[in-house]
């Protein structure tokens, strides 16, 4: 441990232990919960912080415990962890925000925060593992924080979809399990380095590898969303909207996601794996899923099961580029990883707005919606533009370098793939628009909170706050510490300075 | 505290707290359980610092030799057992204290009334009392097992436990009565058949000393019948499939104090001779893999078939009893990869054996607190059935606590003991080549992660108001979150434990 193992230690505890005190408090605390609450989430911003300065500078921090013999707990900072890290933390702040102002008046806040303080340290710790152990141990944590948030209504249609998150994470778990100690056993002890510690095993158990990669990507890419593996996510989204924003953008999805950039950038090393001949068929279920959920959401009239498809083919941008070799499309996998979290937290969070303030869950009830609520339709316009690739927006900086990574991996097919899913997110966000402003309304909203024209202060600043961030990391994306320009420290550790 | 000294300790805290509990009556039989559980839990812990530092105890009683005299010993197993017998009997009385307190005939909650029918949680007040003489006495006869190093001793230990257990289960009143005979004439089976085999063995060895036996053991067909019929009456007592039948029953009428130590502890005695016998004894007979492959197999099935019926039982408690047969069938095939065949392919390095005492440990953990959390569950509505208990987060907030961290380590899920062990077992299948065995045990977990899961989730579904009839003290509610830590907090002891179990495994 170093002498500085305690950063990555309180990152962790910053949400978990006010998590544990949340859950202890009496549900007309409202004050002190909301205190505990913001402070953990800039206590652990501030402490992302002081780790971004200075791992950008090459210093690294390492926590480090022993399980088994020969099995290590290791929370680390490097440049790929506080990617993700950095989103998360940010997120959670937003949507810790957002979800004070959206469940003012709902039962079992204590309980809510307290799992939703869980899950923000699960993800912390997932971010911040340094092997594929620790990257297991808190993936598995993460499933079972998540839950609790998932049923948290208590209805038969939340238990139900809680059946189903189960159906599909606990198996996958179950394989991991099986993978990680057969992991264990192949190479003994190995932490997550760049450019792969997998290659020396490569003579003698080639089979075995693939098989490993197999089962690594199959474990989780449920969280992913990787089809087949994607059907709870979408009926998760009975969920409160504070939950779908956690599913979709602060930690569920994105650890899956995160988990297979770690393991092919620095379990198997993305050159390895591609001699491997393990990036193509990979490449290939990302594509399958970008197309498959791009279909899918343009059949939804439901506004959150639109936007929960669209995550699914949105995230395996980030395996798409994961997939193909090069530095180029690398750089568009993890600056998308980022990019898609802010883009689609803001249409989670619009949606939410949408559902609490004049009771429209149903693209078909959104005529004229922009006129009634102009602040959270303009949020919402901007995370769909970015979503379909609209210059300056995120999204469109993502496309750019997914797109000229596969032109310069020479595989042409996968600029299709990004270009009729392109068509197909204009088609299915594009109507939306032209409803939401251009249309008008069609008689009395379903539910007016009748308080005033947009959504309360609470639940619109986070989502201007995220929309003004999808616009400017678009803009500013050539600037230093831009998530771009971090993506470029990444890319020069996972292919050794090239 | 010297090292024989805590051995003593060890053994006469809770026989000495018997017969106060005894003496002391109806009044005083608590304070002499919580003050004999509470000396217990320190001379235990004494007794492993002591074998950690010092290497293993042995006390001649009255200062005669072997053969001549009785030998006691603790190595790093016996004292490893020991410790959690003591801490998961602490946690049981202090539950225990406030149960049968509740259950008086002044008390305006009065559970005896409330709670007819198959549950049998009906004991009649005047003879609670007895529970805690009987369940000292029973505690006293686990330490004295794990202590004895000859085969007699552990005859006489064992006899004294099963009676004993019997007599906790008959605690429960007429409901009970027949699962307590079954009980009875099974354990009496189990140890006559036990006892039949030593015979042989002194018959041909003239000791009944382990550490002697081994010497002198030589091939043949008495040996071999010997160590059959042990095996089997073990099989019986620790209730491995096909002979676990008697188990849910008795554990699922007995009061939920009696349950919980019947569960987490006293199966675990039949275990450890197992292990002790075939790892230790009849390890170096030639041909001697076949029984624990035999073990092993019947391990995989009780891990299936205790699943399946976990998942058809409708009520709480029976529920949670034939979960304990499927947890005792990991136990058995971390025996098997332990054995001699399965752990020289994996270059002997302990794993499974310490695999094996991390589950046990964590299951007598897990295992005794969610028995604690059914009978505060029973305590507050009146009944068990797994799908009347909507909304039980809310009423007993602890309760749930205890029962979803307990279940955590039961399914094998992190951050727990429970996860731990089974990464370690599945690890040293992987070692071993056996993936039958890895893919049991995962086969386990989803089974077991689909009915305590679904248990679980009634905590979290809507409930009308006042579905819950009474309300429960939290002295008990506390005991079983206390438990439940108990089952997290190993997660943390795979290091501990392995110095621990180094001490006297290498002969």
């Amino acid at each position: 441990m170093t002498a500085e193992g305690w950063v990555p230690l309180a990152v962790v505890a910053s949400s978990l232990l006010p998590g544990l005190v949340i859950f202890l408090l009496p549900e007309d605390r409202r004050g002190l919960r909301a205190t505990l609450n913001l402070a953990a989430a800039f206590a652990k911003l501030g402490l992302v912080g002081l780790m971004l300065w200075n791992v950008g500078r090459f210093h690294e921090y390492e926590a480090r415990m022993a399980v088994l013999p020969g099995l290590d707990l290791v929370l680390r900072a490097d440049e790929l962890s506080l990617l993700f890290m950095t989103l998360s933390a940010l997120l959670w702040l937003l949507t810790t925000v957002y979800a004070i102002g959206y469940l003012e008046d709902s039962p079992h806040r204590s309980r809510f925060f307290g799992f939703f303080s869980l899950c923000v340290s699960a993800t912390a710790g997932i971010a911040l593992a340094g092997n594929l152990f620790t990257l297991f141990v808190f993936y598995e944590i993460l499933t079972l924080v998540t839950y609790p948030l998932v049923i948290h209504r208590g209805t038969p249609a939340a238990l139900a979809a809680g059946r189903t998150y189960l159906l599909y994470t606990l198996p996958a778990g179950a394989l991991l399990l099986l993978a990680v100690a057969a992991s264990q056993v192949l190479t003994g002890p190995q932490d997550f380095v760049g450019a792969g510690y997998l290659k020396p095993f490569a003579a003698e158990h080639a089979t075995a590898l693939v098989l490993l990669f197999a089962a690594l990507v199959t474990g989780f890419g449920v969280k992913a969303a990787l089809v087949p593996l994607h059907g709870w996510l979408p009926l998760a989204m009975v969920a409160p909207a504070p939950v779908s924003a956690l599913l979709h953008a602060v930690a569920v999805v994105k650890a899956g996601a995160f988990a297979i950039v770690r393991v092919v950038y620095e379990m198997f090393g993305v050159e390895f794996a591609a001699t491997l001949g393990v990036l193509t068929p990979l490449a290939v279920v990302a594509a399958v899923t970008i197309i498959y959920g791009s279909l899918r959401a343009l059949m939804q009239d439901e506004l959150k099961k639109r936007l929960a498809y669209s995550t699914v083919s949105q995230v395996s941008y980030i395996v798409l580029g994961t997939a193909l070799l090069g530095p180029v499309a690398t750089t568009g996998a993890l600056v998308h990883l980022v990019h898609q979290g802010l883009m689609k937290i803001t249409l989670f969070f619009s949606a939410g707005n949408y559902a609490e303030t004049l009771g429209v869950h149903h693209v078909s009830e959104m005529d004229g919606i922009g006129r009634r609520m102009p602040w959270t339709t303009a949020a919402f316009t901007v995370g769909a533009l970015g979503m379909i690739g609209v210059p300056p927006v995120a999204g469109f900086v993502s496309k750019l370098y997914l797109g000229a990574g596969a032109a310069l991996a020479g595989q042409w097919w996968a600029i299709g793939v990004l270009a009729v899913s392109s068509l197909l997110n204009a088609m299915y966000f594009l109507p939306v628009l032209h409803r939401a402003w251009f249309r008008p309304p069609n008689g009395p909203w379903p539910h007016e909170d009748g308080r005033g024209r947009d959504a309360r202060p609470m639940l619109l600043l986070p989502v201007l706050l995220t929309a003004l961030f999808s616009l400017g990391v678009g803009v500013l994306a050539a600037m230093p510490w831009s998530p771009l320009d971090w993506a470029y420290l990444i890319i020069r550790r996972e292919y050794g300075g090239g | 505290m010297t090292g024989s000294a805590a051995l003593v300790t060890v053994l006469v805290v809770p026989l000495a707290g018997a017969v106060a509990a005894l003496l002391a009556g109806r009044r005083g039989a608590v304070a002499a359980g919580l003050l004999a559980s509470a000396l217990g839990v320190a001379a235990a812990l004494a007794l492993a610092g002591t074998v950690l530092a010092g290497g293993m105890q042995r006390v001649a009683v009255g200062g005669w030799a072997v053969p001549l005299g009785i030998e006691l010993r603790a190595d790093g197993l016996a004292a490893a057992m020991l410790l959690i017998t003591a801490v998961i009997g602490a946690g049981i009385a202090v539950y225990a204290w406030r149960y049968f307190g509740a259950a008086g005939p002044h008390d305006p909650h009065d559970l005896a009334a409330g709670t007819p029918g198959p549950a049998g949680e009906a004991a009649p007040a005047s003879t609670q009392w007895l529970f805690w003489p009987v369940w000292l006495l029973a505690w006293g006869a686990l330490n004295a097992l794990y202590l004895s190093g000859d085969l007699f001793n552990l005859y006489v230990t064992l006899e004294l436990l099963g009676l004993a257990a019997v007599a906790l289960v008959a605690l429960a009143g007429a409901g009970a009565a027949a699962a307590a005979l079954r009980y009875l004439l099974l354990a009496l089976l189990g140890s006559m058949l036990y006892i039949l085999g030593v015979e042989l063995l002194y018959a041909a060895h003239q000791t009944m000393d382990l550490l002697q036996l081994r010497e002198r053991l030589q091939p043949g067909l008495s040996v071999w019948l010997a160590a059959a019929l042990m095996t089997a009456g073990l099989l019986v007592k620790t209730a491995i499939f096909p002979l676990h039948f008697w188990l849910p029953p008795a554990h699922g009428s007995a009061p939920a104090p009696v349950s919980a130590a019947l569960s987490a502890l006293v199966v675990k005695a039949g275990f450890y001779l197992l292990a002790r016998l075939w790892l230790d004894l009849f390890g170096a007979l030639p041909g001697a893999g076949v029984v624990p492959a035999l073990l092993g197999a019947l391990g995989a099935c009780a891990v299936i078939w205790g699943g399946v019926q976990a998942l058809r039982q409708t009520r709480l408690k029976a529920m949670i009893a034939y979960s304990t047969v499927a947890q005792l069938g990991y136990l058995m095939i971390a025996l098997l990869l332990a054995s001699g065949a399965g752990e020289a392919a994996a270059g002997a390095d302990g794993g499974a054996m310490h695999a094996a005492v991390l589950l046990a440990a964590s299951h007598a953990a897990a295992k005794a607190s969610m028995f604690m959390c059914a009978g505060s569950l029973l305590a507050a509505y009146g009944h068990d059935r797994i799908d009347a208990m909507a909304g039980f987060g809310t009423h007993l907030p602890i309760t749930a606590t205890a029962f979803a961290l307990s279940a955590l380590s039961l399914v094998g899920l992190p951050p727990t003991g429970g996860f731990v062990g089974k990464f370690a077992l599945i690890e040293a299948a992987v070692r071993a080549g056996a993936w039958w065995a890895a893919a049991v045990v995962l086969a386990g977990s989803l089974l077991a992660a689909a009915f305590l899961f679904h248990a679980l989730s009634r905590a979290f579904a809507d409930a009308p108001p006042d579905k819950a009839s009474a309300e429960v003290p939290a002295a008990p509610q506390l005991a079983a979150l206390a438990l439940a830590l108990v089952a997290v907090a190993l997660a943390a002891a795979g290091e501990p434990l392995r110095r621990l179990l180094m001490v006297g495994a290498a002969t």
